[in-house]
């Protein structure tokens, strides 16, 4: 029996349990071994995870579990996504008890962050149906790589996704991400885009993707140009440890050229970056000035707009808005 | 008007260091220097050894050409390899030996008169107490670990936490505020309820930390301390000494996280180091409490607090929005400087006129930034640093 989840479509027969570790066969159904188990539950500032034109200024409950459908070779979290599962090193919650912990700690909304969304599918199904019950907006990140009816499962239960496009070509994840295809996450990319509020992240490795940051730029617009895009200064770590931290002076260069294709570009994963601001595409006035503190994101230092739109010419920037009642995309 | 610049390796930016706003001001010599020095020492990461050069080497540079009256040193190195990495006894005594010839190094070719402290012994992690099955909330982070929050409890919760072995005590926010006060800000935040492990457990719950640990913090009911300058009973008597020693002398305030009485190796005499039943573990507290002389709960921070509200002021100081005006670096009528390894808290607690220190989170080595408080603004004058916006 396969699993329907993500694209590697793993034989669970035999009892393996996925090349995530995280699923195995009961009864002729696919389910997990670990249901409602997590690595983790803390609130963040949502442009920490980040997002940078969903909700700013709000706080985030983020939660994550164990393992990963890719096998990145600089993985940044690979003490969580590359490491043997662990039962014991995973929290027991419910949907519930998760959401009681959202409400006390004051967060606005529920991200699935740390790992890939579709190791844990049906728990994060499951929180993400009770979190809307209860008011609060969710989201999550994802490689990308799910199957059709996965996005489309995923899509009926979130409002924003921030998606991990890694690179353009097939010769990049067969390289550094284990897999042979990026077709099923460019046609991902382009349902969320559609039906989600969509950000896209795209972790830069010196001298190995840098050169294709045009060539991303130009598929994201072709989308929408209006997409965020997260280019993230990649700080290898797991196999690839020793390679050099990308050189910003190149990249800023790179950017430049991006920014002609889409409207939003960011570069961060370093501290003090000035490239997490959000200015007008139109007028150039600043609209909301950001910190960047290293890690993914930044924080939010101040949300300049006046009635949702830009104080300079007045254009309407595209940000997720509201509760999760409201589920409003403004653009 | 305080300064950051910031090193990413090949890439450096200035900010205004409350506001995080780009600025520029290369004029200032100050300024000047601290580019000069970070671009030159890179950080080699939290639990690597050569952390502990890097100390010292940046410490030098410092010294000699800022030559400063008062020099805070925070080599927390030992403390990172204890809590995250399998203990190996050889790599260990490497470690003691390279923390304390780095010391003397430091000292022989400054002269700096030393108040050395180590921090507190670390042991092997035997359990962590999960929080995660209660009704309540709660709040285990890495900023501590014999203590968490907790919040709205069931009476069942009270009743299972009271009862666990491996609990020392269950104290609510009312029965803490009678025994220890505490300032208004530290207060608010205190949980419902703070609990507080035996050696040797630690919490695990909401916030608390992805990555494995292997030790944490004894309970060190006394630390060591070294120091020529006359005798100390207490944590909070350190700021008294080092007050009354500046500026006669220049002084090197050293802490050493990690190593308490066990591997301490210079001649040493005991302090105190709780308050009623609080033991002080490597943290923020105990360096603020070191620094301004005032115990943890005159702090802005309880230990498994939630509030996390934060105001954009001072984005590289984690959750403070006004930093310690008391600190030792701070006085008036000397000249500070300060280097660690412990990111935020170092420039937290010194608030030195210029503090180096890395920049890391989890582990992750982001780099290093420098700090740069105009001495001249803390005597009550203009600060000579004309800064433009960027």
């Amino acid at each position: 029996m396969r699993c329907s989840f993500c694209e590697r479509r793993c034989d669970l027969s035999d009892d393996f349990h996925g090349f995530c570790q995280m699923y195995k066969v009961e009864e002729d159904r696919v389910v997990e071994r670990y249901p409602f188990r997590w690595s983790g539950y803390q609130s963040s500032d949502i442009e920490m995870i980040p997002f940078y034109h969903a909700y700013p200024g709000t706080k985030s409950l983020v939660v994550g579990t164990m393992g990963c459908n890719l096998d990145c070779k600089y993985c940044l979290n690979s003490h969580i996504a590359k490491k043997q599962v662990e039962e014991s090193r995973l929290y027991a919650l419910t949907p519930e008890q998760i959401l009681k912990a959202a409400r006390l700690a004051g967060c606005h909304n529920i991200v699935f962050g740390v790992n890939e969304v579709t190791v844990s599918f049906p728990s994060f199904l499951a929180l993400a149906k009770a979190a809307k019950k209860q008011g609060f907006a969710v989201g999550c990140l994802t490689n990308g790589y799910l199957t059709e009816e996965a996005a489309e499962l995923l899509a009926e239960h979130v409002l924003f996704i921030n998606l991990s496009l890694k690179s353009p070509s097939n010769q990049f994840y067969r390289h550094y991400a284990g897999i042979n295809d990026v077709g099923p996450i460019i046609r991902n990319l382009r349902f969320f885009a559609e039906r989600v509020h969509l950000e896209i992240t795209t972790p830069i490795v010196q001298d190995v993707n840098d050169h294709e940051i045009p060539e991303i730029a130009r598929l994201i617009a072709e989308i929408d140009p209006c997409i965020p895009w997260h280019l993230f200064r990649l700080l290898p770590e797991y196999k690839m440890q020793d390679y050099q931290y990308p050189d910003i002076k190149r990249i800023e260069g790179l950017l430049n050229i991006a920014r002609q294709e889409v409207s939003y570009v960011y570069f961060s994963n370093f501290v003090g970056s000035k490239w997490v601001s959000t200015d007008c595409p139109l007028c150039g006035t600043p609209v909301v000035k950001r910190v960047a503190l290293g890690t993914c994101g930044a924080q939010l230092a101040a949300d300049l707009r006046v009635n949702e739109q830009c104080a300079g010419c007045g254009y309407r920037i595209p940000f997720l808005k509201q509760s999760a009642s409201e589920q409003v995309a403004v653009s | 008007m305080s300064v950051a610049v910031i090193d990413v390796r090949e890439w450096q930016t200035t900010v205004d260091f409350a506001t995080g706003d780009l600025i520029e001001a290369d004029e200032h010599h100050l300024v000047k220097l601290a580019k000069e020095i970070i671009a030159k020492r890179y950080y080699p990461g939290d639990v690597d050894n050569r952390s502990i050069n890097w100390v010292t080497d940046t410490a030098l540079d410092l010294a000699e050409a800022y030559q400063p009256d008062f020099l805070f040193l925070s080599y927390a190195q030992p403390h990172f390899y204890s809590l995250y990495q399998r203990f190996d006894p050889g790599k260990w005594e490497e470690i003691c030996t390279t923390i304390f010839a780095e010391i003397t190094r430091l000292v022989d070719l400054t002269g700096f008169t030393p108040v050395v402290v180590g921090l507190g012994d670390m042991v092997p992690l035997k359990e962590r107490i999960d929080l995660t099955g209660l009704d309540g909330l709660g709040v285990a982070t890495n900023w501590s670990f014999h203590y968490a929050g907790l919040y709205s409890p069931s009476q069942a919760d009270l009743e299972q936490l009271n009862s666990d072995p491996r609990i020392e005590r269950v104290v609510s926010k009312e029965r803490f505020s009678e025994l220890f006060d505490g300032s208004q800000e530290f207060l608010r935040r205190f949980p419902d309820y703070l609990l507080v492990a035996r050696e040797g457990y630690t919490f695990r719950g909401f916030a608390s930390g992805m990555r494995e640990i292997s030790r944490i913090p004894a309970k060190n009911y006394q630390i060591p301390i070294y120091t020529p300058l006359g005798n100390v009973q207490r944590l909070v008597d350190i700021h008294a000494l080092l007050d009354q020693a500046l500026p006669q002398r220049k002084v090197a305030l050293i802490l050493i996280e990690g190593i308490g009485q066990r591997d301490f190796r210079l001649p040493y005499q005991l302090i105190d180091n709780t308050e009623h039943w609080y033991i002080y573990e490597n943290s923020r507290d105990h360096y603020l409490t070191i620094t301004t002389g005032l115990h943890f709960q005159y702090g802005q921070f309880p230990p498994g607090h939630l509030d996390h509200a934060k105001g954009p002021k001072y984005p590289y100081s984690g959750g403070f929005t006004a930093l310690p005006q008391n600190t030792l670096g701070r006085k008036k009528g000397i000249k500070s400087a300060a280097v660690g390894t412990r990111n935020m808290i170092t420039h937290v607690a010194a608030g030195a006129d210029i503090c180096i220190e890395c920049f890391a989170r989890q582990l992750y080595n982001l780099g290093t930034i420098a700090i740069i408080n105009d001495p001249k603004y803390f005597e009550g004058r203009d600060s000579p640093l004309k800064l433009a916006p960027a």
